[in-house]
């Protein structure tokens, strides 16, 4: 087992707050593998750290042995990770099909210069990326939707459609943020059977998620937060009987009662 | 020509010079430093750049200049008209936040910086219709016109001038050091001031906890028009008072902000002081003309090598030893 | 893009093309096709604007001094240096873009108000310059060009202060010159119709999307693979350069420049435009230059008669900047598109889920 992405050490603090503190472990490629916790134990930072969109305060993440912590967001989608986000994070200002075009921008060329004075090939490299585009809303089951506009579809689709959006730029590392919150039991359903299907076409999946039952059925590995801390990590069964799991939950319903 | 020793009375005899262009240097300085701390006020409470800032140092400016000495107005005396010119700013600073919460949690960059020079300019052309275009000349605050402070020969060599010492400029840093000390209290001491630190610090908790934002944003640009107002009522006597002479003090004062770190209090009143010598200084020894444009090359370059400031890049380095 | 139907920005252009070209007819007096020059002038500069507020999120406020680099290396390099104009041009659009490079590249890895605080100053410096540019070379410049070996003849650049620049060159074709103002009219609203279908050019374009895509939402935008500080500093050399094209038009359409056609409030009347105009739209950008022009024609005309109503420009356009901001951020033409359209359809299909607030902020735990 070749671990695709490693994590060493990392920490994010805020203000002196650690959100993330001294947490390690390793994501194994061509699983599902999650990340679960209480509520405010770090999970959607963490997930920030890896993607770029926050720099860590320290620590390392290794990804197919190149160190991408501190990189740019932009950067670390260049080494093929890619992400959807808790709170939908959608072109609002754009339809379906340009949404997912946006996320054909590293998989195209044209410059400023060249759409300009549309030199020679914009045109033809403009009808591909749209091609492509529908191809990835044809995979996720977005296809009729391709010319509304995104702020116009419904909550599930929206999610869906930022699926499709983060798959259009061909990662091997997909990153989904509550990929399930908000959903329908249908639409978890499908939800679940898009997973397996990206997972089988060869893509690592790193989520973070609420929804015990779905984690527990879907994921290869498991890995607990409480308080910015690893706590547990293993298989969903291992995690499940975990004293320190069952406490970290059981201090959070006993908070919300 | 003995080079060494004819050096050291060049300098010895430029040191009336010397002393003479830090104490002006200072007092304009003052003035960057709570124009500075106007600035660092509202962006600490609510992340915004006001770009209006100094348009409340020109209504401290103009209102005082038309209660006290103006042909038609009341000609009132000083110690009243201060304080008049202060709440004239403030009314002025409370309209301006409260226009600005509900833009504020849109939380668009872009339209809070357009809607606080549209405010400017609104200013602007409302003080340019009042009091017209032409600067006017401002009575200092008090008749004794300075003290010459003749320094000892010794020091000096023969024949070397006496350093002024205006009383306004006396007054000027008089003002800016009681504004410090008086925000100083009030953000330690009073229970509004520490509710503006909390809305600073975390503005979700301090709603939370049961602090009124709103209220606090809008009391915030009131305070900080009072600061401005003041340091316009202040320099006017010195500079002298015009609808226009906003945008510039803003500018400087923004300058020094930016150079002392955006919302660092120490920091943007030492780089406030910093920035009027080397203005003064530059002015006498390099070129008059391009005086103004000296505290802009500066903001470029902290921008270029520093955008959290000086005091961060200091203290960055001691952090990597 | 289907080749089947012509595109919407086609279609615009065409329709540009043809009522600039029947305008003439209809405006008969040729005074009055001065200000309309003016329209495509300042449209130029406010399609740049409008894509860097728009699209970059970031606001200049020292734009006229781009405009002035523009008009000033036009008018100089024309009338001093025995350049042609086209050939002075381009170089006033070189200068431009390269200083927009150095002005730009430390403020847009910043925050919004960073780049505007600087093109603030930036603007007050070139003002500076222009009214104080010394009339003999100083003392280093002419110890480097004396090492340099520059003939000693080489004249040294005069921008001739407060009291401006006259007898600059008019546009020509070999022997033909655009001297009326018909002539004017036609040459800059060429310009204009360009400059319009070069930058709907890029917003149809891969480029113009990952724009969008950042005006949308930067975090998303940035985890896609766009390099969100790269495409700001290009938009915002793209409009400096469009600036100086303007300012050289300008220039060489009124023959005459001056310091206070380029100070800080002009910077402030093409924010003014572009918020008319509605941001992110650059057909707005003919809309917003067009309403300020004629705004100040109108003004002008009744000042006239009552004095003092001139005065209040500066408080009618502020008035329109904060409540066009408050009130309709899409701008006018959006606002009112929108509401028409929403009539039209009779508020067919709401939209299920309010759009989330785009805030910086990332989610903290």
């Amino acid at each position: 087992m070749t671990a695709l992405l490693d994590i060493r050490h990392l920490t994010r603090a805020f203000d002196g707050l650690l959100a993330v503190s001294d947490v390690s472990f390793s994501i194994a490629g061509g699983q599902i593998t999650a990340l679960i916790g209480p509520n405010g134990a770090g999970k959607s930072t963490l997930l920030n750290l890896v993607s770029g969109t926050l720099p860590p305060t320290g620590g390392v993440i290794t990804y197919q042995g190149q160190v991408i912590s501190g990189c740019p967001p932009h950067r670390i989608a260049e080494y093929g990770i890619a992400r959807t986000f808790q709170h939908v994070e959608l072109f609002m200002n754009m339809t379906a099909a340009e949404n997912v075009m946006v996320g054909r921008h590293l998989r195209s060329r044209g410059t400023l210069f060249s759409a300009m004075f549309r030199l020679f090939g914009t045109a033809a490299e403009e009808r591909r990326v749209r091609e492509d585009a529908l191809r990835f809303l044809e995979r996720v089951g977005l296809r009729e939707d391709a010319d509304t506009p995104a702020s116009a579809l419904p909550f599930g689709r929206q999610r869906l459609l930022e699926i499709a959006r983060a798959l259009a730029t061909e990662p091997k590392l997909l990153l989904l943020d509550e990929a399930a919150s908000g959903l329908s039991t249908r639409e978890k359903r499908e939800l679940v059977s898009l997973i397996y299907a990206i997972r089988d076409a060869g893509v690592t999946i790193f989520m973070v998620d609420h929804d015990m039952d779905l984690v527990m059925s879907i994921s290869d590995a498991v890995v607990v937060l409480d308080h910015g801390e690893k706590i547990a990590e293993g298989t969903p069964t291992a995690v499940q009987h975990d004293a320190r799991v069952i406490a970290a939950y059981l201090g959070e319903e006993a908070a919300h009662a | 020509m003995t080079e060494p020793v004819y050096a050291r009375k060049r300098i010895m005899g430029n040191l009336p010079d010397i002393l003479q262009l830090l104490f002006t240097g200072l007092a304009v300085g003052s003035i960057y430093a709570i124009i500075a701390v106007g600035f660092t006020v509202i962006f600490s409470s609510t992340q915004v750049v006001n770009f209006a800032q100094g348009e409340f140092v020109m209504i401290g400016a103009m209102v005082s200049y038309w209660l006290v000495g103006a042909e038609h107005g009341p000609h009132l005396p000083l110690l009243l008209a201060l304080p008049l010119a202060v709440l004239a700013a403030m009314l002025v600073g409370s309209a301006l936040g409260w226009v600005l919460m509900r833009p504020l949690k849109d939380a668009s960059v872009t339209s809070l910086i357009i809607i606080t020079v549209g405010a400017s300019m609104l200013m602007h052309g409302v003080a340019s219709l009042l009091w017209g275009k032409d600067p006017v000349a401002v009575a200092p605050f008090s008749n004794t016109s300075g003290y010459s402070l003749t320094l000892p020969a010794a020091l000096t060599g023969p024949h070397a001038y006496p350093v002024y010492i205006g009383t306004q400029e006396l007054w000027v840093m008089g003002l800016a050091a009681l504004v410090v000390l008086a925000l100083t209290f009030f953000f330690n001491r009073t229970m509004i001031g520490k509710a503006m630190r909390a809305v600073s610090v975390n503005r979700h908790g301090a709603r939370l906890i049961g602090i009124n934002v709103s209220r606090v944003v809008v009391g915030a640009f009131a305070l900080s028009a009072a600061i401005g107002a003041i340091a316009g009522a202040a320099i006017a006597p010195i500079s002298m008072a015009s609808y226009g002479m906003g945008t510039m003090l803003g500018l400087k004062g923004f300058a020094a902000a930016i150079v002392g770190g955006l919302g660092n209090f120490p920091g943007s009143i030492i780089a406030g002081l910093l920035l009027g010598i080397m203005e003064n200084f530059s002015a006498t020894y390099l070129s008059s003309q391009y005086k103004d444009a000296f505290a802009f090359i500066i903001l470029l370059g902290v921008l270029v090598i520093s955008p959290q400031g000086i005091v961060a890049l200091f203290r960055r380095r001691r952090a990597s030893v | 893009m289907s080749r089947v139907r012509p595109s919407p920005t086609l279609i615009s252009v065409l329709l540009g093309i043809a009522l600039v070209a029947l305008a003439p007819c209809v405006v008969t007096n040729s005074y009055a096709l001065v200000p309309l020059t003016f329209i495509a002038i300042y449209t130029i500069l406010v399609i740049g604007l409008n894509m860097l507020m728009g699209y970059a999120g970031q606001v200049s406020l020292g734009h006229a001094a781009f405009f002035a680099i523009g008009a000033y290396t036009s008018a100089i390099l024309s009338t001093q240096y025995g350049c042609s104009p086209w050939a002075a041009m381009p170089a006033g659009m070189a200068l431009a873009g390269i200083v927009a490079l150095l002005v730009g590249m430390p403020c847009l890895r910043l925050r919004g108000h960073y780049l505007a605080m600087a093109t603030l100053g930036f603007g007050m410096i070139v003002y500076i310059l222009l009214m104080e540019w010394p009339d003999s070379p100083p003392l280093l410049l002419a110890t480097l060009g004396r090492l340099l070996h520059l003939p000693a003849s080489t004249p040294w650049p005069f921008t001739g202060g407060a009291s401006g620049l006259p007898d600059i060159p008019a546009l020509a074709i070999g022997s033909f010159v655009f001297h009326t103002n018909l002539q004017k009219f036609y040459l800059t609203w060429a310009f204009a119709i360009l400059a319009l279908l070069l930058c709907a050019n890029i917003v149809n374009s891969r480029v113009g999307r990952a724009l969008r895509a950042v005006h949308g939402s930067e975090a998303a935008a940035a985890t896609l693979g766009v390099n969100i500080a790269a495409y700001k500093i290009h938009v915002f050399v793209l409009s400096a350069i469009l600036a100086a094209l303007a300012g050289s038009l300008y220039a060489h359409a009124v023959g005459f420049i001056s310091p206070p056609t380029f100070n800080f409030i002009r910077s402030v009347d093409f924010v003014v435009m572009v918020v008319i105009g509605g941001m992110a739209s650059i057909w707005g950008a003919v809309l917003g230059a067009g309403t300020i022009v004629l705004l100040g024609n109108w003004l002008q005309d009744v000042g006239a008669k009552f004095p003092r109503l001139a005065e209040f420009d500066l408080i009618i356009h502020s008035a329109i900047l904060i409540l066009v901001m408050i009130f309709m951020p899409a701008g006018i033409v959006c606002t009112a598109r929108d509401a028409v359209l929403r009539r039209l359809r009779g508020r067919a299909t709401a939209p299920a889920a309010a759009a989330p607030a785009h805030s910086e902020e990332v989610a903290t735990p």
